[in-house]
This record gives structure tokens, sequence and C-alpha cells, in this order.
């Protein structure tokens, strides 16, 4: 029985014949510049913007942020302790911190410890926190603590 | 022995920036890839459109082209990749273009026992046969349209076409046998 895919085959290979406008390749390569042209300036613009970028960064050098991080670390190093210096509770009214309103020293009473002592405490509130003690300078008789209690003044 | 790639010193050149080199590739091997691409979309705008982009990507592609096979048979196998890709995301075909067939093939010896022996064929004129072959061709998977377009059109060997697909001989020989008979059936009024 013959092969009847030997004439589809044949029939198949007629296309070999078929052919392209004339000029094509020419026209194709005209295209063709112009859109690698095209490629070239978008690349051209998107390492332009880059370029930019990278200028626009270099004037925050790697030192100068360096440094401005460390004088940042060395304020907070230096302002801390004083900051935590208990408010000194004179008449009058004053809360600075000892040191800060020109006296020295005289923190006022030894606050206590215990609980039932701040719930008792004149014109204080009903809560209690817990002292924080100072890390130097403990004069006997004195803890410099955060006092739970407002003071009336 | 490997037989030299004749495109070499175009290919080293191109690689070096000689865009005229790279034109030269693009005339050599613009027929062949235009009549692989075609008859995988049926459409003259589609082909031209990818055409632009397999060369496109060559050119950006060519400094990592290492010669380990034909600079010929890595752009056919962009061409057909991209081919595929391309025919898988349109939607749906469209509208057929026929191009202008060779006078040449008045002189075909078998289109002369074609159209001798067979009524149909002879009856058929060229530009229906070539809607006819054109409809054929797009009913099969793009699978088995590859093989017969590389093979019975293009002339590609079985070998070569297995390099270009990534795929062993066996299996294009078997896509041909499959893609054969679907087009017997596809081109029944054609039997002879």
């Amino acid at each position: 029985m013959k092969d009847s895919t030997e004439d589809i085959q044949k029939l198949i290979r007629l296309k070999r014949y078929e052919r392209p406008p004339e000029g094509m390749v020419d026209d194709f390569l005209v295209d063709f510049h112009q859109r690698q042209r095209s490629e070239l300036l978008r690349q051209s613009a998107r390492g332009l913007f880059f370029e930019r970028l990278g200028t626009f960064f270099e004037g925050f050098s790697v030192m100068k942020v360096a440094g401005a991080a460390g004088a940042a670390c060395l304020a907070v190093a230096v302002a801390a302790p004083l900051l935590r210096q208990a408010p000194q509770p004179i008449s009058g009214g004053s809360i600075l911190p000892a040191g800060l309103d020109g006296s020295h020293g005289n923190y006022g009473t030894p606050v206590s410890h215990d609980p039932e002592d701040a719930k008792n405490a004149k014109g204080g509130h009903d809560f209690f926190w817990p002292a924080l003690r100072g890390t130097s300078g403990d004069a006997e008789g004195y803890k410099p603590v955060l006092r739970g209690q407002i003071i009336e003044l | 022995m490997r037989k030299p790639d004749e495109d070499a010193p175009l290919v080293a050149r191109a690689k070096k920036g000689d865009t005229e080199a790279f034109d030269e590739l693009v005339r050599k091997h613009h027929q062949r890839l235009y009549g692989l691409v075609y008859n995988m979309t049926s459409n003259r705008e589609d082909t031209h459109d990818l055409l632009q982009d397999i060369f496109s990507k060559a050119y950006r592609s060519l400094k990592r082209f290492r010669g380990k096979s034909s600079f010929y048979t890595w752009i056919y196998s962009i061409s057909v990749n991209m081919s595929l890709n391309f025919l898988k995301k349109r939607n749906r075909r469209r509208a057929m273009s026929l191009d202008d067939v060779d006078s040449g093939i008045q002189h075909d010896k078998d289109f002369i026992e074609l159209t001798s022996k067979s009524d149909p064929v002879r009856e058929t004129g060229l530009k229906e046969l070539q809607v006819r072959l054109n409809d054929a061709l797009q009913e099969l998977s793009e699978d088995h349209r590859t093989v017969v377009v590389l093979y019975d059109i293009q002339g590609v060997p079985h070998k070569e076409i297995s390099k270009i697909l990534g795929v062993s001989e066996g299996t294009v020989r078997s896509r041909l046998h499959y893609a054969h008979k679907q087009l017997q059936n596809f081109l029944e009024e054609f039997r002879g």
C-alpha cells in the first residue's frame, strides 16, 4: 500500500518556493538599526539616572555620616546622667533636679520603699513606683530616686 | 570532526562591536529565518516583529555565544523558542498572509509529478494550494508544526533538529511521523 504521507510531504515541501517581498531584507535592516538606536538611548537614560543618583549620595560621604552619628551618641551619653537626676522638691515649687537649680545635695527625705508609705503619703497619689537608685554619688542617707509621689506645694 | 563554522569570522568581528559584521549575519540568515517564523505564524506582520526581536536578542546575547554549536544552530534555537513563546501568548490566530511563490516551482519535479497525476492538485490554483497548506499547518500543535517546518520545508536534518530543539532524534522522528499522519487527514482531498 502506497504511503500517501509521501505525497503530503511533497506538497508541504512546495512551500520552500515561497519568498518574502522584494527588498524586505534592506527594509528590515533599516528598522533593525532604528530599534538598536532606541535601545541604546533607553540604556543611556537609565545609565544617566543611576549616575545622577550616585552623585547625589556622594555628598553624604560615609565619614560625614559616621561623624554625625558619633556626635549624636556622645551628646546622649553626656545628657543621660543629667536627665536621670530627680527633680529637687523645694518650697516655691521648683522641681528642677539638683545641680540645675543651683543647689546641691539635699534631695529631701529618703524615699521609703514601703508601698504602704506611698499610699499614706500626704497629698500623694495612691501609687507606688519602685525606687530607682542612682549609680554613683550615693551619700549616706540619700538615695536619688524617682519619686512616685506628687508633692503638694 | 566537526565542520568549522563558516560564520565564525563574522561572529568574532560582531562580538568586538563591528555592526557591519552583524548586518552581514542578518543578511545571510534572514531568508531562512523568515521562512521558519512565517510558516510557524502564517502572518507577515507577526513574522517581521518576531524577527526584529530575534535578531535583537541575538545581538544582545552574542557575547555569551561560546561557539559550542554553529551560529546557525544557535540562532535557529533562539528563533524556535521565541516563535513558540509568541504563539503561546497569541490568543487567536491572526489573518493569514500569503507570500509570493518563486516561479521556479514550475520546474520542481515534485510539483510536476503532483500536478500530472493528481487532479485536485492540478485544478487547485497555487494561491488556493498555499491557503490550504497554511491552514493545515496551523491545525497542527506548535511542537508538531515546528518539526514539519524545520524538516519538510527548511530541509534541516533530524540530527540538527534534535540539537535545535534539545530533544532526542527519536523524539524528532516520532513527532514527524505523527504530524504527517495529521496532515494527511487535513489534506484529505489531495491524497494520491
